[in-house]
């Protein structure tokens, strides 16, 4: 995990820096705030750990712009980035201060070295993964805080590097990790290795796993990276190595592996508050001091869940909240109901509970993993795209898998409106559906290569179909490549990804001919 | 011109998600209030063809806000359909007396959504 401390005090700089890298963290050190500032806006970072006293730029003023500043040209390094704020000021007006400004936690020196290596473990855990201190996938277990890899309960030893990228895959499941990205991630700058090294690192981790019995952990994903596999369905498929990895369409069942809602990771928090709120009820009835004013607080709290988590496809969790709506309706509990109660609430939390992959894979409830936004990798991103498709909820489902990306997206259902879109849009990329009623695509297609103005323009044709004669038809109207339908989306977003960059390409040669 | 809708209601999650889809599922266009006041603003501040108001807020409640909207001559004809955790028909009574164009049960699925939105206000797109 990479570091950014800005500290002006040289002695605490590297007492901390030491103490971090002890803990296999890699550590930048900016000795003033624009420093800081200068690698923030450069560099990727898992953390920054932020004095409150700093010359050129404070504390605050570093927080209010890292959180803040609207750098569209740029890439959106940094934004969400946990900050640990360190102040010497044990004034509450300089704390609220500096989490107001977008600090996420903050220590009073002088600290304690060991309290300070906590909250830097909590916040890390916090804006990636679970909550649990350990990291697990499957009977794979990484303990950060003594940097201890364990498969079965059993120890076993990592290289330094090694325990580093096994770390950054768990702690971001969802995430896709190009050689780019891992080497931002976990070599320094003026260390920085070959793509051929990285390569050979994860060969090195995997085999070393496989020695321990651990297989079929990490996927290649064609085009972009790697990616932690799930561990259930890992554990049920073969050994599916590097070559292995198709280069086609597949036909893997709709939406495996797809976050079912994208929005999901993002409220999930909050919905987990609420639900603490029910279960601080129901340890208060276990107790007989359940207060009138928790009870009705927490019956509210259950009213909403069941209005809300339906929204996110969460249904049996609704079914839930409603359940505890109407136990909690009643002042006086029997036995029985108090038991039925404290049982739903148990199920609720295991229903909602971050990151469900990451539990033993028994509870593991499928269709809640929901991405870890992969906007931060280095890819033509903000580009505009248009979709035509006549199917609005696949419109829909195709932007939810599009934005979290970064890209630009326009809708169109009505594919007469071609024209004035493209004139609208001036789209980097279009895709559109081949079957649409009353239209043909591929025809459509066709035409818009024969246009003077909008020839160029990148196609990708979305087929129900992939067979040879329709993918024939689609290269000869003069499409660039075609996504077959049920489509998935790390297969989409790749394919949309090349499409661009080769488009990129293509644009600067011809600017070098002219 | 697409629809234009205000969607008031004080939970972060639902706001967003029935937002997004109803942009990108109907083509509407939505804007949001996180609360009753915030939406009485904007209500009277811009043109909308329907308001989308949550019955369970702090503060300013969804009868409470409909009824500002009905003293206020600019508001008062903009159809307000509320959205309720409230299953038992007699509990929905109280609000539909008070003059509101419909009402929608929660936990509902966004195209579900959709056709009672244009259901109950007769929209044929």
């Amino acid at each position: 995990m990479r570091v950014l401390l800005i500290e002006d005090d040289q002695a605490i700089a590297e007492l901390l820096r030491q103490s971090l890298t002890a803990q296999h963290y890699l550590v930048e050190v900016a000795a003033d705030g624009q420093t800081g500032w200068d690698l923030a806006e450069t560099f990727e970072y898992d953390l920054i750990l932020l004095d409150l006293m700093l010359p050129k730029l404070d504390g605050i003023s570093f927080c209010q712009r890292l959180r803040h500043e609207r750098r569209s040209s740029l890439k959106p390094f940094n934004l969400n980035t946990p900050i640990l704020l360190m102040t010497a000021e044990g004034a509450s007006s300089s704390r609220v201060a500096g989490l107001d400004a977008g600090a996420d936690d903050y220590i009073v020196k002088p600290f304690n070295l060991d309290e300070l290596l906590a909250r830097v473990r909590a916040l890390l855990r916090r804006g990636n993964v679970g909550r649990s201190p350990c990291l697990e996938w499957g009977q794979l277990q990484l303990d950060p805080s003594a940097c201890q890899a364990s498969y079965q309960g059993q120890p076993f030893h990592l290289s330094s590097k090694e325990y580093s990228l096994l770390e950054l895959f768990l702690r971001h499941p969802q995430r896709i990790f190009s050689h780019g990205t891992l080497i931002e991630h976990l070599w320094m700058l003026e260390d920085t290795p070959t793509e051929n090294a990285v390569r050979a690192q994860i060969k090195g981790l995997r085999k070393r796993l496989k020695e321990i019995g651990v297989e079929d952990w990490l996927e290649t994903v064609y085009g972009l990276g790697y990616r932690l596999k799930e561990a259930q369905i890992a554990r049920e498929s073969a050994a599916v190595g590097e070559a292995d990895i198709p280069q086609q369409p597949t036909s893997l069942s709709p939406y495996s592996s797809i976050p079912t809602n994208p929005f999901w990771e993002q409220y999930r928090a909050q919905y987990s508050d609420r639900l603490s709120v029910i279960e601080r009820a129901v340890s208060a009835l276990q107790t007989n001091l359940l207060s009138e004013e928790l009870r009705q607080q927490a019956q509210r709290e259950a009213h909403t869940l069941k209005g809300s988590l339906g929204l996110f496809d969460l249904d049996d969790a609704s079914e839930m909240s409603g359940q505890i709506e109407q136990l909690l309706k009643t002042a006086l509990l029997n036995q029985l109901e108090q038991a039925d109660l404290l049982e739903l609430t148990s199920k609720l939390r295991q229903a909602i509970q971050p990151f469900p992959q990451m539990q033993s894979p028994s509870t593991t409830e499928k269709g809640y993993h929901s991405s870890s936004s992969p906007e931060k990798l280095a890819l033509p991103q903000r580009s505009q795209l248009l979709i035509v498709d006549d199917d609005t909820q696949l419109l829909a489902f195709m932007q939810s898998m599009l934005q979290p990306w970064g890209f630009q997206v326009a809708l169109l259902n009505d594919p007469q409106q071609i024209w004035s879109s493209l004139e609208a849009v001036k789209p980097d990329l279009l895709m559109l559906d081949i079957e649409m009623l009353g239209t043909n695509g591929i025809e459509l297609c066709q035409k818009i290569r024969n246009n003077s103005r909008f020839g160029d323009l990148p196609i990708l044709m979305i087929s129900a179909s992939n067979d040879d004669e329709t993918i024939q038809q689609v290269f000869m109207a003069g499409a660039d490549d075609y996504v077959s339908k049920p489509i998935r989306a790390a297969e989409l977003v790749a394919r949309v990804i090349r499409r661009l960059e080769h488009a990129m390409v293509l644009k600067k040669l011809r600017g070098m001919e002219n | 011109m697409p629809k234009r809708i205000l969607l008031i209601d004080d939970e972060d999650g639902a706001r967003r998600i029935i937002q997004f889809s109803l942009e990108a599922a109907a083509g509407w266009e939505v804007l949001t209030a996180a609360s009753g006041a915030e939406g009485l603003n904007l209500a009277e501040a811009e043109p909308f063809d329907a308001i989308l108001l949550d019955v369970m807020m702090p503060d300013l409640d969804g009868a409470a806000t409909f009824q500002r909207l009905q003293e206020n001559p600019e508001t008062r004809s903009i159809p307000v359909i509320m959205l309720t955790a409230k299953a038992n028909p007699a509990e929905h009574q109280p609000l539909v007396e008070l003059g509101i164009a419909g009402i929608i049960t929660k936990p509902f699925k966004i195209p579900a959504l959709i056709a009672q939105i244009r259901a109950i206000l007769n929209w044929q797109e």
